[in-house]
This record gives structure tokens, sequence and C-alpha cells, in this order.
């Protein structure tokens, strides 16, 4: 049910490159690139992970 | 002294706990996101979707009663710490200066409205995590107290009946909430107010809670034993959904794949663990969303009449496709009187025989490449073949049932234009007319001003032939015609006062990316037919006019009947789906133009690249047609192999007759053959 930004730009890409309207279902690449950047840098900088090192090393 | 304790779930908090037990005399736990999870990235959705409701109620600007609510907010905080409390406010005093700060004071019973729809949205948006209620019930079993803590602006009585709601609050003797003291966790007081009030020593509690901060280092600071509930999988779910959220403000298909997102949490959440078959899995996430947004579309477009001073007063559905559109309506509670009305192609072009058979009638039976001649014009118009298999060996039809092919045969001219032939035919057709038309009286139809027709789709036919044997009655209503997809190909003038509208697709729109339902028909129309057969005609029973429906001994229906328990399966995940996309719509308020470029872009995979298990079950289906044949078309074929493509034309014709051309690429890798049919096919199609 929930598929991935990629998946729905190349589909839409059969269209762009048929007919030249495939915007219907595209995520447009610019926010496809920011929906990408944010997701690398959640895995780059975990913020949970963050937190379970900072209660690791907290005094209690 | 307190430990430091991290675990990453309630089975470690258990062990931890259990050897503890005979020090422990209170255990106490955090309720938000510990006890009970949230089907949504942000819980702020639940307050801007109690906005929108009181905008609607009130016609003050959503937008309004939310800066309202945030000002109320404020400075009933600023206040409290103020007073030397900490930073909170309770939903009891910020409800009147809300209402005031609004300017909404004089609406009778606002307050209640308010506090109702904020109770029940975050109903809907909660759920009891399952190893949670595994661990309340162990230590229930441990008769051991346990206390519920909460930082929350909701008092004590509303989280208490949140609880009720989803049937955990037994396991409670006390709610601490800081709404009801003026004092957080965050800030130590309440863990101290609590301890006061049990008159307890702090090293004789735990508490467990999914914040770092208030539910372990303040509790550990008062001498409790805190836990931190580190659920690493939750928490990146959560963060996964917050992302969606924030992307859903750009529009386009964001908003859909956020819509979608919730609405498979909350589904997984109820129903994860037990196994589904294949067609339910089907129905609920794929059929599912089509069906729900179109249904959806329906409620607006509803709404919008009675908004016009132009309501619908009866809405029908049309059978055999109309009848999951029927339960689906039931399930959501509409208000519109409405009834399943068996109406088939079959009855329709029967009646419309009244005046005679002309030539260009007789030639739609040609159009199935089965067609068996004059046997099949009996069989579309409900003909006495046996009285007219006579006349026609005059003409020269030594063969009934041979094969007509050419549509200017003069034998078929011939033989219409004789007059007892056409005296036959009026005669069956004003019988058939007039069974129809005291059905439709039975039904309702001519006892409104407007009335609605819902169906799957695709040309009208019902829609048109209805307008065209009846429309000259004073009482015929105003018909307003919606479809999953309206493809109208035979017929462009519906007459007066007869509106189409196809809401998932409608050709008229010209849109390529909303014409893939009409790609593959039947898959919509398996998965909202009735176990039924369809009505071949009427008969009078005690004064009554009922359906007569095709034999269960016909071999399109045998086919149709070993079809049935799959198709039942795929119903209840469609329903499934629609319990859930109702919920996550009322939440977050998108209509169906919001949701719908995503539901395309789902369809289209769905169609176009579909996976070799959707390839190999669905094409167990058999689809039959309702026009008068004993027709059953395969939609299943051989799968395509490499070497195929060196036999150019045999490939083109077998893609021709296939049903679901896509599913033939099923062996083919990674979806390029699909990608590049695609292209292709989209290239031959008209723009």
């Amino acid at each position: 049910m929930v598929l991935s930004p990629a998946k729905l730009f190349v589909y839409a890409l059969a269209f762009r490159f048929s007919s030249g309207r495939g915007r219907c279902f595209s995520p447009g690449l610019k926010a496809m690139a920011v929906w990408y950047a944010v997701r690398f840098r959640q895995f780059l900088f975990d913020r949970s992970a963050a937190k379970w090192w900072r209660a690791k090393f907290e005094r209690c | 002294m307190p430990e430091k304790l991290v675990m990453r779930d309630w089975l470690s908090i258990r062990e931890w706990l259990e050897p503890r037990l005979p020090n422990i005399r209170y255990v106490s736990v955090d309720i938000f996101d510990t006890i009970l999870g949230r089907y949504v990235g942000d819980p702020q959705e639940v307050q801007l979707a109690v906005c929108r409701a009181v905008a609607e109620r009130t016609g003050i600007a959503a937008e309004e009663v939310w800066l309202a609510r945030q000002q109320a907010e404020q400075a009933l905080r600023a206040e409290a710490v103020q007073a030397g409390a900490d930073h909170e406010c309770s939903y009891s005093k910020l409800l009147p200066r809300w209402i005031k700060t609004m300017g909404a004071g004089a609406i009778p019973e606002l307050a209640a409205f308010i506090r109702q729809t904020e109770l029940d949205l975050e109903t809907a948006t909660l759920y009891v995590k399952p190893d949670a209620q595994v661990f309340l019930d162990w230590v229930q079993e441990q008769k051991i107290e346990i206390i519920a803590m909460s930082d929350m602006y909701l008092d004590g009585d509303l989280i208490r009946e949140l609880l009720r709601r989803k049937g955990i609050v037994s396991y409670f003797t006390f709610i601490y909430v800081s709404a009801d003291f003026g004092m957080g966790k965050y800030s130590g007081r309440l863990f101290r107010q609590m301890l006061k009030v049990k008159g307890v020593d702090a090293s004789q509690v735990a508490h467990i809670g999914d914040n770092p901060v208030s539910d372990r280092r303040m509790a550990c600071r008062e001498g409790i034993q805190g836990v931190w509930l580190y659920e690493k999988a939750d928490l990146r779910r959560r963060e996964r959904q917050a992302l969606s959220a924030r992307m859903a403000q750009r529009g386009g298909i964001w908003q859909g794949r956020y819509f979608f997102e919730c609405v498979q949490v909350r589904s997984q959440q109820q129903d994860g663990l037990k196994p589904r078959h294949f067609f339910f899995r089907y129905g609920r996430d794929v059929l599912g969303p089509a069906f729900s947004v179109f249904m959806q579309g329906l409620q607006e477009r509803l709404q919008q009449q009675a908004a016009a001073k132009q309501p619908v007063e009866k809405l029908l559905f049309v059978a055999r496709d109309g009848f999951l559109f029927e339960r689906m309506y039931q399930a959501a509670g509409g208000r519109i009187p409405s009834a399943y009305v068996y109406l088939s192609r079959r009855v329709i072009t029967a009646a419309s025989t009244a005046d005679g058979l002309t030539r260009e009638q007789a030639r739609v039976a040609f159009y199935n490449p089965k067609q068996r001649g004059l046997e099949s014009v009996c069989k579309v118009y409900g003909l006495p073949a046996e009285e007219l298999r006579p006349l026609a060996s005059e003409y020269g039809f030594q063969d009934f049932a041979e094969p007509i092919h050419d549509w200017e045969d003069v034998r078929l001219h011939n033989f219409l234009q004789d007059q007892q032939v056409q005296a036959i035919i009026r005669r069956v057709g004003q019988q058939h007319k007039s069974l129809l038309q005291r059905y439709l009286e039975q039904v309702g139809f001519f006892s409104h001003q407007r009335v609605a027709l819902v169906d799957i789709g695709w040309n009208g036919t019902v829609q048109k032939f209805l307008k065209q044997a009846f429309g000259q009655r004073q009482d015929f209503p105003v018909l307003h015609g919606y479809y999953f997809a309206f493809v109208p190909k035979m017929y462009a003038d519906f007459g007066d006062n007869n509106i189409c509208e196809g809401i998932v697709h409608d050709a008229r729109r010209g849109n390529a990316c909303e014409r893939i339902p009409a790609e593959f028909e039947e898959m919509f129309e398996q998965g909202a037919r009735s176990q039924e057969a369809t009505t071949v005609g009427y008969r009078e029973r005690n004064g009554v006019i009922e359906p007569v429906l095709k034999a269960d001994t016909a071999p399109d229906r045998q086919a149709e009947l070993a079809c049935n328990i799959l198709v039942t399966q795929m119903q209840q995940g469609i329903l499934h789906h629609w319990e859930h996309f109702r919920v996550v719509q009322r939440l977050t308020g998108y209509d169906s133009r919001q949701v719908l470029p995503y539901v395309y872009g789902l369809l289209e995979r769905a169609v176009v690249y579909p996976t070799r298990e959707e390839a190999r079950e669905l094409t167990k289906l058999a689809h039959t047609e309702d026009f008068g044949h004993d027709h059953v078309l395969e939609l299943g074929n051989r799968a395509l192999r490499w070497r195929d493509l060196l036999h150019p034309r045999q490939l083109m014709r077998r893609l021709e007759l296939s049903a679901w051309r896509y599913a033939l690429f099923d062996r083919m890798p990674a979806g390029i053959a699909n990608f590049a049919f695609r292209m292709v096919y989209l290239h031959t199609v008209k723009k």
C-alpha cells in the first residue's frame, strides 16, 4: 500500500517518455531528492541512537 | 540508589522486575507511547482535526480556531508558571478560554461538542500495545498495584475515559496527570506528589516510560527506580511518519502517501498478526484504496448537492457491481435512503425492444467474438428463439446459431423487415418494459425528484436506456450517475437532467494517468460484484415484481460460483481497508482529490507491474459478461518467454487478445518489459 517515491517516479517516467504527461503521480524530482536526503540524514544521525548513548554515559 | 535501566522491550522489564518483586509495592507506567501507541507520527494531528471539526460547526476558519487554541493554551501555561506551578495547562481550563478567544461563546453546547470530538479522535488514533498489556496482566497477577502517570493536557477524567474505551482502565488503581496537579514528571514534582499521596517510600516504586528524561532521569532523582523503555522500531516508525507528514504539506502524491501510510499502520496494529489469504491482502492493499477513495468522492458529491439545495433523495446501487459499494455506504452510516437494485444491461436492452428491433440494435450482439448469430441476438434482447427460428429459416438462416460476420447481411435485413418478426419482438419487448417499469416504481425510482445511480462504470448503459425508455414520464427524476470509472465510448448524449460522472476515472477529463482502471476493468468488477447471478428478467409473484437471475446451471455461472469464495475474501479485505480509511480521513481531513494522485500510482503498480504472486493468483478468477452471452473470459494466459520476442506478430496477437496484458511479462525480471510495453502502449492510445 505504501510505495517508495522512487518507484512512483519511475512509473511516471513511462508517461513522460510517451505522452509527456507524467506529472499526476510523479512525486517530483526535487521533492523526492528532499525525501531521500532526509532519510539518509536520519540514517546517519540516528536521533534515537544518540539518546540511547546519552543515557548510557549519563550518571544515574 | 536506583540503577540505570534502559530496556528494549516489555519482556526484559519483566525479567528485571521478577526477582525484585518482594521490595516493590507500586509499578507506575507512563501512558502515551508507552502503554498506548499512536497511529500517527505527530500527536498534533488530533488537535488539528478537532479544530477542523470546530470550524465546520461554528463557521469560523480552521486556521483561526487553531490560533485561538494556541493563544489560550500559551496564556494558561504562562499563568501557571507565574503562579509557581509547572508549565502545565488542563483541558477543563483550556476549553472555556479557547471558546472565549475565538468569540464563539454564544454557540450552544459547543464545549460539550469539542470535548467529545477530542475524545473520539484521540480514541481513534490510539491503540494498546499488545506486549504492554501482557506485562500489565502479569503485574496484576503478582498483586502489585499499577499506577498510570502522564504529562498531558487532558484532565484525569478524560484520560480515564480514554483508558476505559481502550479496555484497560481496570489495571490502574490511580491516574496521575500533570493537568490535574499543575505539575509534571519532567520537573520531578508529579513523582513527589504521587509518593506523598500514596505515603510510600520511593524505593518501593518502579516507573516505566518512553521518555529518557521525564520517565527515567527525573524518577531516579526522586529515588524511584525509573526504566526507560527504548523501542527502537517504534521510534523509527514515528520518525518516518513525522517525515511523511511534513512531506504531505507539499501536496501532490505526498498527501496520499502519508494518508495510506497511516491507514497501513492502523491496519497492521490491529490485524498484523493474523495470517491473511492473498485475496484478502489484495482487497485490503490494492482494491481497498481505490474503492475507498471512490466512496469518499461519492460522499463529497452528495454533500455538494445538499449544500447547493439540490439534494439527492435516493441512492440506487446497481447490480451487480454496486453490491460492494452499497455495503461500504451502509458501513459508513450513509443517511440518504439507499437500495440495491436488480438492473442489468440485459434487462435494460430487453425493454428497449418495446418499439421493435433495429439492425443497429441487433449488431450489438455481434461485438462478442464468440457470437452465435441470431441466437446471440435472442439472448442479448431476451427474445423467444423458438418463435423466431421458423421465420428465420424463411430468410435463409438454416442454422439459427450461425455466426453473422457481415453486419450488412441481406438475410438479416430482410428478417428484421418482416412485420411478423417485429410484432413478436414488440410484444415481448413491451412485456419486458412493463415489468421493468413496475420494478422501478416498486423501488421508488419515480417517487423522488433527484435520484443517483451508483455503479462501477463504464459506458453508463443502464442510465442511458432508463432515460430513453421512461424519460417521457412526468415523474422521471433528475438522474445522477456516479461511476467508479466512466468511459462513454458507446454514447455521447445522455439527454437533459441526466448527469454522469466518473469519480476515479472520467475519460472526458483526458488525463492519461487516471485511465488505469479501464485497462483491467475485469479486476475491478470482480472485486465489487455480488455473489448472485446476473439479472435476466423479472416476474410477478403475489403482486410483487421480483428479479429472475441467471440459472446456476449456466456454464459461465458455474465458473463464477467456483470463484465466489475468492471474491468474498477480497471484499472482506476491501471493507477492512474502508474501516481504517474512514478514521484516517476524519483525522487528516483530506478529500478525495488530495488522495487520488497517489491512488493512480498505486493502481499503476498493481495493473502494469504486478508481482508474480498477483499474476498467478488473480488469473485464477473467471470473469463473465452479463450481456446475454454464456461466456467466460480467461484472465490468465501463458506468461511470455524471451523466445516469444522472435515471433513479433504472434506476440502482438497474444497481447491484443489478453485481458491483462501486463501479467504476461511476469517471468521477465525487474519489470523492464512492463515499462517498455507501457511506453509503447501509451504511444499508441489517443492522448
